[in-house]
């Protein structure tokens, strides 16, 4: 949980030991050098105050350095950090051995010379036995937190250390605060006022890392900040209650002991004053012993002065005992016992004059004013003796008094403090409870809301353990499966549900995915239980915990069956669409496809098309490049009408510019495809130049066509002036010319003899021809230019007709006509009469010679549709070599002599026949007769 | 005979005016023959315009017309005649040469009353034209207005 360890703000608590560790860095520097300089000053707080020894400035100055560097994390640091523990245990395990054993192997000057001095009756520079318990407890905190994975109980361990060294310090730093109650007192060396405030500090800055990392990796990660909070206030109201009950207890423990020293300090002040009053009393009995003897001379008397004598010595050593402590005292009944000593030599020297001078002279030394004066002192010296005694008494009396009202109130603030510290404590600890209690109901609700995501999310979730077993699976992906909760939990590894090809996959992804913690993206095949398949995308994260090992998976699934199919389909249809696109361009069909104008396509044959390879088409961009400059405006404007919808032509014609510059014509057929983002247009081009320069070609050739048709037309109007002019003024000389030559006969006609008659006669007739001549000419020319008409015509009726019409010519004649059957066709009567007329009179006029004429009609239908129809006459003929002159105009085969006629007739035949879209032939033999057909189109592909 | 009325010839060669009046005269029908030599003159006549300007009152009972003539051509001396109130009731034959459709047509459109082509041969001539003088000049009523001469 990110969120938490933002939270935990790490950098201000390494910052908060790093402080720490430099202040305690900065004391002790500043201890050691007081003892190298001998400044006195700078090794305790104040004078007067016990200094802080050597060792113990060392000792901080190690553990200071390793508070620093404790934050770094790295192996290095942990190295330092473990050297300065040992450095620190080498001189701290030693002293505790000293303390233990009690004996001194001088530990505390092993570095620097301790003197040997005292500060009210305590060794100065040597390390107190609290001072080492701390630098001990310090040594392990600092050990454990230089383990890289730790225990929770060596964390607890390292908890409870620190939290008990700086109550120790907290002890006696306020031991000092509240005037030192603990300085002189004790089994052992006070812990000095720096070493205390030195103990705080690395005590703070050990807990402060703690918090760091140590002591939060056992809180639940769904502690949020506030339950944090709590916790962190709870445990310093518990370090701050511990401290204060530790206090207290010390306190009460120290008390107690100075109460009963007090207490021995008193007795042993009355029984001085007893001792010292039996002294006198015992020095007084030997004394009035030694006066009794003397004046009475009665040995009896001695007795009291023998008892005496031998109690003295044994009551002055017990007094002196007695006083041991006080050397004042003690001297002072040192000065008493020559005195004792005399008034005791006095009393033998008493018994001795006694025996030998006799009682007087004994008795005068008794009255002797050195003897009184012996005994006065004495009395003077116990009495002195035991007025100090009395003195003291009186002070201690006073003193034991006096703190026992301070100790009393004392400790009923330190009580009050601990009933406030612990009634607080409940507080906070229920409210946390309570607290608690309701954040649990939330994440049991959270929990419950997670579960249900869990088994009813759209997707599959499971967990596998590193044997790759099912842990954990939920509903959505066992539903997937087919199989039960109770079937695959603990029982069936994910591999029992891949297929062939998902079993390698796995295997291969597995150790990896064990060994990096994480994969993603892998596609799997899996079986259901009723043998289908099924295909999923996962993702997998692994589990490890706090010491690094793996402990599961947790694992994601979607169903990618449908996006695989969809996949598959895409990938036929790509694939039928580039057959597609390559057959066409196979057909030498160009495809281009365009987003707007940008080309974001072509196929090969566009590339042939346009004389581009792909690469050079795709940088022209725009598909406008390819379009020839001055018509681009308009293509832009046609794209871009077509792209909005607004024209619907999908074929057009364009013109493109070929890479070598010439101009290619396209066909093309385009779509526009919408498929959200810009419109793409997709365009299927043919290169239509060959046609387009046929079409070209046909359209230059009809032009000239045109312009020939019209050069005919006028050439018509000119023959029909032509025509005209020979029709009115042409035969207009003819016509005077026959005219004047009848009047000339009719005027002078008897005058003029045969001969002249007969010249006038030929004039007449070779006028006449001239006039048929011109006639026929201008029938022949009307034929070819009179406008068709097109109607049905029977042919066997009209050649009736004709037959009929010529019957005055074959007056006279045997004609044997054999008329077969005639079609009827399309085409114009009196054009359709005029060949009939030319024809049969032609067979009429060539058969003249025969006695009897036989002249056939007939008809026959080809294979092709068309009709042939043919006269054919048993007349004179011809000669098949000369057949290509008989349609010519004016061109004959017979002498007018022979056969009359002016050469016209065949030709007038030809021409009506090929107007009607029909031919005419002969076929003919010198002397056998001649056939001519004619030949009439089938009715549908007649008449131009 | 009776009256003959009188005939506009209007013809610009002088051989076929001869002609014409020879084959008129085989049946005495030449007389009343007033030759126009073109249709400019012809309109004077119509008109009594110039050299016409005194002559008889009354309208020609029958107009000959040549077709090529110079000046005003005949088709568009007809055009004149048919379109004109005073003239339009006049017969008016085509003598001509030419034989052409287009002639043909448009002679009739304009409202000719008969179209013959002058025959080369001289005795074919004499009786188309003589019939025509007998036809439209003697047998034929003529419109009211017409000019007869008496004998």
């Amino acid at each position: 949980m990110p969120g938490v360890n933002r939270l935990l703000n790490f950098s201000r608590h390494k910052a908060i030991a790093l402080s720490c560790g430099l202040a305690v860095i900065a004391i002790s520097a500043t201890v050691l050098a007081g003892w190298l300089t001998g400044s006195r000053a700078l090794t305790a707080v104040m004078p007067g105050l016990i200094p802080m020894a050597p060792n113990t400035a060392i000792a901080f100055a190690l553990l200071g350095t390793a508070l620093c560097v404790l934050g770094g994390g790295r192996s290095w640091s942990r190295a330092v950090v473990r050297a300065c523990v040992l450095l620190t245990l080498a001189m701290i395990v030693p002293r505790m051995v000293e303390y233990v054993l009690g004996t001194d192997f001088n530990v505390d000057s092993w570095v620097i010379e301790v003197p040997h001095e005292e500060l009210s009756g305590t060794p100065v520079g040597r390390m107190a036995f609290f001072t080492a318990l701390c630098f001990l407890f310090a040594s392990i905190v600092f050990f454990a937190l230089s383990l890289p994975a730790r225990h929770r109980t060596v964390e607890a361990l390292a908890g409870v250390a620190s939290v008990t060294l700086t109550s120790i310090a907290v002890i006696f730093f306020f031991g000092y605060l509240i005037g030192s109650p603990l300085f002189s007192v004790g089994p052992t060396i006070p812990m000095a006022l720096n070493t205390s405030f030195s103990f705080l500090l690395l005590g703070a800055g050990l807990i402060s890392s703690m918090f760091d990392k140590r002591l939060l990796s056992f809180l639940p990660a769904e502690l949020d900040a506030k339950m944090l909070r709590m916790h962190r206030m709870i445990t310093a109201g518990f370090g701050l209650a511990f401290s204060t009950v530790l206090v207290v207890t010390i306190l009460a423990y120290e008390n107690s002991v100075r109460f009963a020293e007090n207490s021995e300090l008193v007795s042993h002040s009355y029984q001085l004053l007893a001792e010292s009053g039996g002294l006198v009393a015992t020095l007084k009995d030997a004394e009035t012993g030694a006066r009794g003897f003397v004046l009475s001379g009665n040995p009896d008397f001695l007795e009291p002065y023998e008892v005496a004598r031998g109690r003295i010595g044994e009551q002055l050593l017990a007094l002196k005992h007695l006083e041991k402590h006080h050397p004042h005292q003690q001297k002072r009944i040192d000065e008493l016992a020559p005195f004792i000593e005399m008034r005791i030599r006095s009393a033998t020297e008493l018994m001795d004059v006694f025996g030998l001078n006799g009682p007087t002279a004994a008795q005068k030394l008794v009255a002797s004013e050195e003897w009184k004066t012996a005994m006065d002192s004495i009395e003077t010296f116990v009495s002195d003796l035991q007025e100090e005694e009395r003195i003291f008494l009186e002070l201690r009396l006073l003193q034991h008094e006096s703190g026992l009202s301070r100790s009393i109130t004392f400790f009923s603030l330190l009580t009050i403090l601990v009933i406030i510290l612990f009634t607080a404590l409940y507080l906070v600890i229920e409210r946390g409870l309570t607290e608690r209690q309701r954040s649990e109901v939330a994440l049991r609700e959270a929990a419950r809301e997670i579960e249900d995501l869990y088994h009813n999310a759209p997707c599959g979730y499971h967990s596998l353990d590193a044997s790759g077993t099912f842990v954990q699976i939920n509903a959505t992906e066992l539903s997937w499966l087919g199989w039960s909760r109770e079937e695959v939990v603990g029982k069936m590894r994910f591999l029992d549900f891949l297929s062939v090809a998902g079993t390698e996959l796995f295997k291969q992804s597995f150790p990896k995915f064990l060994e990096n913690g994480s994969i993603k993206d892998l596609e799997f095949e899996m079986k259901r239980r009723d043998g289908s398949t099924f295909w999923v995308l996962l993702s997998a994260t692994a589990l490890i915990d706090d010491r690094g090992n793996f402990v599961r998976s947790r694992s994601t699934m979607f169903d990618i069956t449908d996006k695989r199919r969809a996949l598959e389909e895409l990938h036929l249809q790509t694939n039928l669409y580039d057959t597609l696109l390559k057959t066409q361009s196979n057909l030498g069909e160009g495809v281009i496809m365009t987003e707007t104008d940008r080309i974001i396509f072509v196929n090969e044959a566009f590339c042939r098309i346009t004389g581009y390879p792909e690469v050079e088409i795709m940088a022209l961009g725009s598909i406008f490049e390819l379009i020839p400059a001055q018509r681009r405006d308009a293509a832009r404007e046609q794209v871009t009408d077509f792209l909005r919808g607004e024209t619907v032509d999908t074929r057009r014609e364009m013109l493109i510019v070929h890479k070598t510059g010439r101009l290619v014509d396209l066909e093309i057929a385009s779509e526009v495809i919408r498929a959200g983002g810009p419109p793409r247009l997709i365009a299927i081009v043919r290169d239509i130049t060959a046609r387009k320069n046929a079409e070209r070609a046909t359209r230059t050739l009809n032009a000239s066509l045109k312009r020939k048709g019209e050069e005919l037309e006028l050439a018509n109007k000119e023959l029909e002036t032509f025509s005209y002019t020979v029709s009115h003024d042409l035969r207009s000389p003819l016509r005077h010319i026959g005219g004047f030559v009848e009047l000339l006969q009719k005027h002078a006609g008897h005058t003029i003899d045969e001969k002249g008659n007969r010249y006038l006669g030929i004039i007449t007739t070779a006028a006449k021809h001239m006039g048929d001549l011109i006639d026929d000419l201008l029938v022949f020319s009307r034929m070819g230019r009179a406008d068709l008409m097109n109607t049905r015509v029977d042919l066997t009726s009209l050649a009736q007709d004709v037959i009929q019409g010529l019957e005055p010519d074959t007056q006279g004649r045997k004609i044997q006509w054999k008329l077969g059957s005639l079609p009827e066709v399309l085409g114009d009567p009196s054009m359709l009469r005029m060949v009939f007329v030319n024809l049969i009179s032609n067979a009429l006029k060539y058969t003249r010679p025969r006695p009897v004429a036989v002249i056939e009609l007939d008809s026959r239908k080809e294979e092709n549709g068309d009709w042939v129809v043919w006269v054919k006459d048993n007349g004179v003929g011809f000669d098949m070599n000369y057949v290509h002159k008989l349609f010519g105009v004016f061109q004959r085969l017979h002498s007018s002599d022979e056969f009359e006629g002016t050469g016209i007739g065949l030709a007038t035949v030809q021409r009506i026949m090929l107007r009607h879209g029909g031919r005419v032939w002969v076929e003919g033999k010198l002397g056998e007769g001649a056939i001519v057909y004619c030949a009439f189109p089938h009715p549908e592909e007649k008449i131009p | 005979m009776n009256d003959l009325k009188r005939i506009l010839l209007v013809e610009d060669s002088v051989r076929d005016v001869e002609l014409t009046l020879a084959a008129l005269d085989e049946h005495n029908l030449a007389n009343e023959v007033i030759v126009a030599r073109n249709g400019a003159e012809a309109l004077d006549y119509l008109f009594h315009r110039s050299e016409f300007a005194d002559r008889p009152r009354g309208n020609p009972a029958l107009i000959l017309l040549d077709i090529k003539m110079p000046k005003v051509d005949g088709l568009e001396l007809l055009r004149q005649i048919k379109s004109d109130e005073n003239f339009k009731l006049i017969p008016v034959v085509m003598l001509t040469s030419s034989r052409e459709e287009r002639d043909l047509i448009e002679s009739y459109r304009l409202g000719v009353n008969a179209y013959v082509v002058k025959p080369v041969d001289f005795d074919k001539f004499v009786k188309a034209v003589s019939g025509l003088g007998l036809f439209w000049a003697v047998i034929n009523e003529t419109p009211p207005g017409s000019v007869r001469k008496r004998d």
